[in-house]
């Protein structure tokens, strides 16, 4: 994929094979990796679909936690940084006005670029009158590949100090094509990281727990998946009992909850080892199963399978 | 003026809960700021009654002039987010460059400001809170984490207040990166799991990226006992003490029911190590 690309904004179907599902939640903490892991493994164990899971919370992604001891291949990520010319500029400044970020500054004689604030949109190369600036690459973070069980599992893994999440998730979405089932697992929050996890997708989960936080940012996940056009079901982790603030907002928002996982000993230290739900406690494979059927029907809704 | 700032890297171990406590112990002592722009919660542990209010401003975002444009499609291939086709701008992905208006042979594309949400600042019952909200799908959070901070130093200077405690995002991208601007001292909420482990290291070299002093805590610390000690272990390596380790307490989401935090709960063992977790801290910073 070209640098910086975004997927498309509209929710186009693709193929018949090829469906993804985006995992996110607004709250952090409510178990989107349990989520997403248990389904991937889930989804892999019944054999009939390629499953991949993609870990889209590239500043801290858990996912591949959960298959240890298998060799990841890594793949540097670059995005476009100007790179100056001094014998060719002629100080002429255009590139300072153009740039809507403050990444470029004339000091005196010298231009500085700084990167941390560059969005590599590519304005301060278009505007130089004498081809001053050129684009060259800067790296960002890695994209990490494995294969576990059936399963093919990738992250991106922000480096520390890097402020921009967005085209890591990009460039991970976009890489290598695939047909099957694509889980991603979002990162928490509303912004523009779970914009660029969510957007495109075919439906979404909102991973979220019973208490007045999770009800909160449960409202803040939905408007943003509303504005992105992805239809969604709700997973209610860690519940005790089936009532709750949720529980009933779920009920008078007429929303699909889709799944309840209970808050349970065995389940919090298996989760706390890295155990994909499966593995913890078998009699949620099905449910875990049905989450893909829910998800095609939720996109069938909206007019995309 | 001392700026606190609490982190986690991972999202969920705790750190609106125990911003929330210290609240309470350090009624009036300090300016709280919810920095999780796009998911606060802290003000729901803490009644806040507005007092001051303002739009925030993220960027700006391309708007074309239908009638002006000639579907030359010279926007569409410029731009690099693919947030401009034709003239229809997607305002998801639209980064407010403004390479397309400056490219626009028609001079048919502006670029205007655009608000991305709201922030407040609120009298509650523990003293000044400085929060937002962020519109769904914005972006430009870390903008408005300096924002907030900014009127909260303001508002700290003002009130001759010398404490600034920001309840941060989880991650450690730009939201993380702006809420530690500034900042004198970090706190960081672990939680003893595998997922817990790699992303304190991972905030643990944030902080030591920008050279500021941390302390640690785990919560729920007695829940995995292996994963607690190896958590102390990996702070350790990372020059970080871990002073407190909070049990699991179901007061913690009972009080946060009830629009509180733990702390108005004396008895509940969490509130307990917190308010000696409170002590401590003031230590740690240092006289204001």
């Amino acid at each position: 994929m070209p640098l910086g690309k975004t997927p498309s904004a509209e929710t186009t179907a693709t193929s018949d094979l090829h469906m993804e599902i985006s995992v996110v939640s607004g709250k952090g903490g409510t178990g989107k990796t349990s989520i997403s892991v248990g389904l991937a493994v889930a989804l892999a164990g019944i054999g009939n679909e390629l499953v991949r899971l993609l870990d889209c919370d590239v500043e801290a992604p858990n996912a591949h936690l959960y298959f240890p001891g298998r060799a990841a291949i890594a793949t540097q990520v670059t995005v476009a940084v100007p790179s100056w010319n001094g014998e060719a500029c002629d100080r002429c400044g255009e590139c300072v006005s153009a740039c809507a970020f403050g990444a470029v500054g004339l000091f005196g004689d010298r231009l500085e670029v700084f990167v941390e604030h560059c969005h590599s949109c590519g304005a301060c190369t278009y505007v130089c009158p004498k081809s001053a600036l050129t684009d060259t690459s800067r790296p960002i973070g890695d994209i990490y590949q494995l294969a576990a069980d059936g399963l093919a599992v990738a992250w991106g893994l922000l480096d520390v100090g890097e402020p921009r999440a967005v085209p890591l998730i990009d460039q991970l979405r976009g890489s290598g094509s695939f047909s099957g089932v694509t889980i991603l697992d979002g990162p928490p929050g509303t912004a523009c990281s779970m914009v660029a996890t969510a957007i495109g997708t075919h439906a979404a989960l909102i991973v979220t727990e019973p208490t007045v936080f999770g009800l909160h940012d449960l409202r803040l996940a939905r408007k943003t998946l509303d504005l992105l056009g992805v239809p969604y079901g709700v997973v209610i982790n860690k519940c005790q009992g089936s009532r709750s603030v949720v529980h009933d907002y779920c009920k008078r928002e007429a929303l699909p909850l889709l799944l309840e996982v209970p808050l349970a000993r065995d389940i919090a230290v298996g989760g706390a080892e890295g155990i994909p739900l499966p593995s913890i406690r078998p009699e949620y494979g099905p449910a875990l199963e049905d989450l893909l059927r829910s998800c095609k029907t939720l996109a069938a809704g909206k007019g995309q399978l | 003026m001392k700026d606190l700032v609490i982190l986690s890297g991972k999202g969920g171990t705790g750190k609106t809960t125990i911003a929330g406590a210290l609240a309470h112990y350090w009624r009036g002592r300090a300016v709280f700021v919810d920095a999780d722009v796009d998911a606060a919660n802290l003000h729901l542990l803490a009644q806040p009654e507005t007092i001051l209010r303002g739009s925030f401003a993220g960027g700006k975002l391309a708007t074309v002039a239908r009638s002006e444009c000639s579907q030359c499609g010279v926007c569409t291939d410029l731009c690099r987010f693919d947030a401009i086709r034709d003239g229809v701008v997607s305002r998801l992905t639209c980064e407010g460059c403004g390479l397309c208006a400056r490219a626009c042979p028609q001079q048919a594309i502006e670029m205007v400001e655009r608000i991305s949400g709201e922030w407040f600042a609120s009298h509650t019952r523990y003293g000044f809170l400085l929060h937002a909200e962020l519109d769904p799908g914005e972006g430009n959070s870390g903008k408005l984490v300096g924002l907030l901070k900014e009127q909260a130093s303001e508002i700290a200077r003002k009130e001759g207040i010398t404490r600034i405690v920001c309840d941060g995002p989880p991650g450690i991208g730009c939201p993380a990166m702006a809420t530690l601007a500034g900042a004198d001292a970090v706190l960081v909420v672990a939680e003893p799991s595998t997922s817990g482990l790699h992303d304190l290291r991972r905030v643990l070299d944030l902080t030591r990226h920008f050279r500021l002093p941390a302390v640690a805590v785990i919560n729920r610390a007695d829940v995995v006992p292996s994963f607690t000690q190896q958590v102390i272990a990996a702070a350790r390596e990372r020059d970080t003490p871990v002073i407190a380790e909070i049990p699991y307490d179901p007061a913690v989401p009972s009080a946060a029911a009830a629009g509180f935090p733990v702390a108005a709960q004396a008895d509940s063992p969490a509130a307990r190590i917190i308010q000696t977790l409170a002590i401590d801290l003031e230590q740690f910073m240092g006289s204001d």
